[in-house]
Parts: structure tokens; sequence; C-alpha cells
């Protein structure tokens, strides 16, 4: 582990330093080069395992989702057998190629192509096939659906699109994944999505996730004020982390936030419920949790906000002290993503914290429309070609990690040597 | 339930705004605010806020999940001043400075009560 705390009080921060990396401006080709589009489909995306979410979204026996990956232009079926097992298929028919399952979600033992009746069990077996004795030298058990490598760490979903992966998920994980143990995930099995497709590439949204820097500046009125303070004022991160191509930033909130007096309807909303946090819809039981565990606001700061951890390559995790929730950076083109933010939430029965959490729904729709619907306009920037590069501070730490390893990944023959 | 009146009896005052804004999903209350001007938004806070303290009161002890005819209409008009006070109380002006419209960063799946 590779574990960097900054004084934010200091004149400079240091965290970039710490984490070994240099501190020169970085290249923009990444984020508009097809050929390094490519490389990062290749080399990136087709080889390193991917997170597809919690195993509680597929709770039961039959439960599937069905996840489309464009940058493969791929759907993988993700199913829960029987058994309780979790297993991920090509979405694909043995018979001519055409995809199988057309819902998005439901729960199913069988799934029946369409074309020609074929038949599957949600373990892949083929198990119908309509006039089976016209076809030649036909071996059914061979017929199945096509397996997609997967695995669960800590109730989330990984598959990996190599037909044998090179490494296991938990050498991938690396220490990060020993460190990360044992959290629990309140709600996990239910949450809200926002969802958009954004004409950028998929980095500028994600870094646009990954720094404190900009919260001031693009959030003034929705968060701003709960992220920096007079102690504070660019809502410089508290520490930040890495681990082989993983990395987390622990950042700053103000204790000091109160909604302002004008603020009449959340002083109304808040006013019955107990919270530490007044930007949460959550309790402080789950609060409580969080601060124990040693890798959640691992300084244990009295002024902690949100942990953001980012998996290498195109997922986060976000924690703070009210609740979870996750970002997935899904590249579709070289200049478009489909980006999918979830919230998971515990449900709201009583008038009191259904209001708070319609408040809380609210404000977030504020802020990710402050967030992302900066990002074209940062892609049509960067694409213009009026720059080669972007300096980046020291509290854009994770971003210059990202880049670092997306490099380290595209020039090495092997996952094990990206790995190194 | 109440199928003769739109809104529980005490509520009459906030008769004209339930077409607008008693809306089913968080979705579609937050379309509703982004498609308002700010005499709308300013309009439907000011007579919402000033029932709200005995609106929920005449919500409290009930299971939301239960909800419906003008117990849940006037629940929707309380969520959706949670919309609209973004407008009235964040922003000043009906959507977030600087931010698109329209645009397609879309609530797909809300929460299982009232969402």
């Amino acid at each position: 582990m590779n574990d960097q705390v900054a004084d934010f009080r200091a004149d400079r921060t240091n965290l970039t330093a710490l984490a070994g990396l240099d501190t020169a401006p970085v290249s923009l080709e990444p984020y508009r080069s097809q050929d390094w589009f490519d490389a990062e489909v290749r080399q990136v995306f087709k080889r390193a395992w991917l997170c597809l979410g919690r195993e509680e979204r597929i709770a039961a026996p039959g439960d599937y989702f069905v996840q489309t990956l464009e940058f493969a232009r791929a759907e993988v079926l993700v199913t829960r057998t029987k058994d309780g097992r979790i297993r991920a298929f090509h979405n694909v028919c043995s018979h001519r190629s055409n995809k199988v399952v057309l819902e998005r979600e439901g729960n199913a033992s069988r799934f029946m192509c369409r074309y020609h009746n074929w038949t599957y069990r949600n373990d892949g077996e083929l198990v119908g096939v309509p006039d089976q004795k016209n076809f030649f030298d036909f071996d059914r058990k061979s017929c199945g659906l096509t397996p997609v490598a997967c695995d669960i760490w800590e109730g989330w979903i990984f598959i990996n699109l190599q037909r044998e992966p090179e490494v296991p998920l938990a050498e991938f994980l690396g220490a990060f994944g020993e460190i990360y143990r044992g959290i629990p995930y309140p709600n996990a099995d239910r949450s809200i999505l926002f969802e958009s497709r954004l004409k950028a590439n998929w980095k500028v949204i994600a870094d646009a996730f990954a720094e404190t820097y900009h919260i001031p500046a693009i959030h003034p009125e929705t968060i701003g004020a709960t992220f920096a303070s007079n102690e504070n004022p660019f809502a410089r991160p508290i520490s930040a982390q890495t681990w082989g191509p993983h990395r987390s930033v622990s950042t700053y909130g103000n204790p000091e936030y109160a909604p302002p007096p004008g603020s009449q309807v959340e002083r109304l909303f808040y006013s019955n419920i107990a919270t530490g946090n007044v930007l949460s819809a959550a309790s402080l039981d789950d609060t409580e949790v969080f601060r124990r565990h040693p890798a959640i606001n691992p300084t244990k700061s009295a002024s902690w906000a949100v942990d953001v951890t980012w998996l290498f390559p195109n997922f986060q995790i976000d924690v703070s002290p009210g609740g979870f929730w996750t970002h997935h950076f899904w590249p579709v083109g070289q200049d478009e993503t489909r980006w999918e933010a979830r919230f998971y939430i515990p449900d709201a029965p009583d008038v009191w914290s259904r209001l708070q959490q319609e408040h809380y729904i609210a404000r977030l729709g504020e802020i990710l429309l402050e967030d992302v619907g900066n990002t074209e306009r940062t892609q049509e920037g960067i694409a213009s070609g009026a720059k080669d590069t972007m300096p980046l501070q020291d509290g854009e730490v994770m971003i210059r990690h990202s880049l670092h390893n997306l490099h380290k990944w595209i020039e090495a023959g092997t996952v094990a040597e990206a790995l190194a | 339930m109440t199928a003769d009146r739109s809104l529980p009896a005490g509520f009459e005052a906030l008769e004209p705004h339930v077409g607008y804004w008693a809306a089913a999903s968080a979705q579609q209350r937050r379309a509703a605010r982004e498609a308002a001007s700010m005499e709308e938004i300013e309009a439907f806070y000011t007579a919402m806020l000033a029932l709200a303290p005995e609106a929920i009161r005449s919500l409290e002890g009930r299971d939301m999940r239960d909800l419906e005819g003008a117990p849940l209409r006037l629940m929707q008009l309380l969520l959706a001043l949670a919309h609209v006070s973004m407008a009235t109380e964040l922003h000043r002006q009906p959507r977030a400075p600087f931010t698109p419209y329209p645009h397609e960063v879309r609530l797909v799946e809300g929460p299982r009560i009232l969402g």
C-alpha cells in the first residue's frame, strides 16, 4: 500500500510525489486519439476485471440482468442459478448468434431465443432444440451459452472478457482487495440510478468525479459550502492512497455546515431527523458502521466528507457518512460515454424520511448535472487541439495515477507485467 | 378514499397546483421543475411552503406505500416542493447556472416508494 496523508492547511500538499508520480503536465492525446482509444479497448477493457455492480441486484435464484458493453460490441447476461452461484455469459445464441435475452432484467430459470426457440437454462446449458434430429452430428452439450469469466469480491460482481483471464480477480485487486474487506454496504439491494449518454471521452467523465478542486467553482450553491470552508477554501483532499492500478482519496467536509436561514424547505424537511450529515439519506447507525472501518476515512479525520475509490479502469465507489454510491464510465466510442451513477438508499415509508429522501434526490440531480453538464464542453475544448497537455495540481492526483496506469497497461505485453 | 375532492380538506388553496405539480415519479417532478419558469416555481413554492408543516402533520403516521387519492396528491405536492426549492433556495433561478438544458441526465430508476 502507498498511504499518503496531506496537511491541507500547509502551503501546498505533496500527494503526487508521495504516490511516486511525476509532476509534469500530462498529454491530452489519450482523450482525443482514436488510436489510443482502440488500444485502451484492446489492452485495458478487454484484459482488466470490470465491476458490474452489487450481487444483491440478483439476490434470488433466477434473477438476472443484461449489461451492455458497447466498447466490446457485447452484451453480458448475468444470472443467479438455483445453487446460488452467479454466472455470466455472452447474450448470444449458439445457433445463428441472435441475442437470446431481450429484457434488461428479470427472473427466469430458462431463456428462449426468439429466432428458432432454442432454450437455455440459466446456468448456460442448452436444453431445448426444436427438430434436433435434422441437424448433423449435433452435440447439444457443447452448444451452451458462451461463458464470460465472472467472480465475486465482497459482494461486487466482476467479469473479465479474456476467455481465460491471465490473472485471477484477487490478484487484480491486490492489496486493495485485502484492505477493503468487511465493509458492510447498507441498502445494497435497493438503489436509484441516474444515467446519461455523453459526448465525451470516458476519462473526461471519470476525471470529473475524481477530484474536489472543482467543487467550490462548479457547485457553489449545491455543495460548495459542505466540501470547503475558511479552513480549507479550495477543498483539498485529506489523504490519498494507491494500490497497484487502484486509488482512493479521502475528501474534506465542512464540519460546521448547516442549512442557511433561507433554505426553508431543507430546514423543514430535515427538522425531524437526527443525522450528522444533512446531505445524506442514511441513518446514524449506517454512518457509525463506516466510521469504524479502518479503510474508510483512513486518517479518522473529524472533517471527513467522502472517500472516492477508483477501481481500475472505469469504476468508482464513493463512501460517505450517509451511505455509498457508484459510478460506471462505459466507453461507447472515443468521444462518447454511457455513465451510470447508482445511489444505494433505504426505503422511506414515512412522511418525514420520504421528504428528506426527495430533497436528497433533487439535490443529487443538480450536483450530477453540474458535473457532467461540464464534460461535453471540456471534450470540445480538448478536441479543438488548442492544447497539447494539461497541468494537474496535487489534489488531482487520481487523474494522474489513472493516466499513468493506462499507459502501463497499453504498453504491457501481459497483464502480470501491467500489474508489476 | 376521498374521491370527490382532489386534496384533503383544508388544502383547497393548493388546488390550482395539483394539475402541474402532483406528479407520480421523482423524475417527473424533477422534469416539471426544470420545465417551469421562475414565476411558476415561485408561485407554487410560496403556496406550498405556507401549508407544508400542516400537510406533513396530516400525513404523519401514514405508510407512504398505502397512500392513494387525496392524501397521495398532497404528498406528491410536498415531494415537488423539494424540487422547486432547488430553484428558489439554491440557484435563485429555475435551473443550475451553466448547466445545459434540455439534457439527458435522467433518473431512470427511482426509489421504490413514491419514486
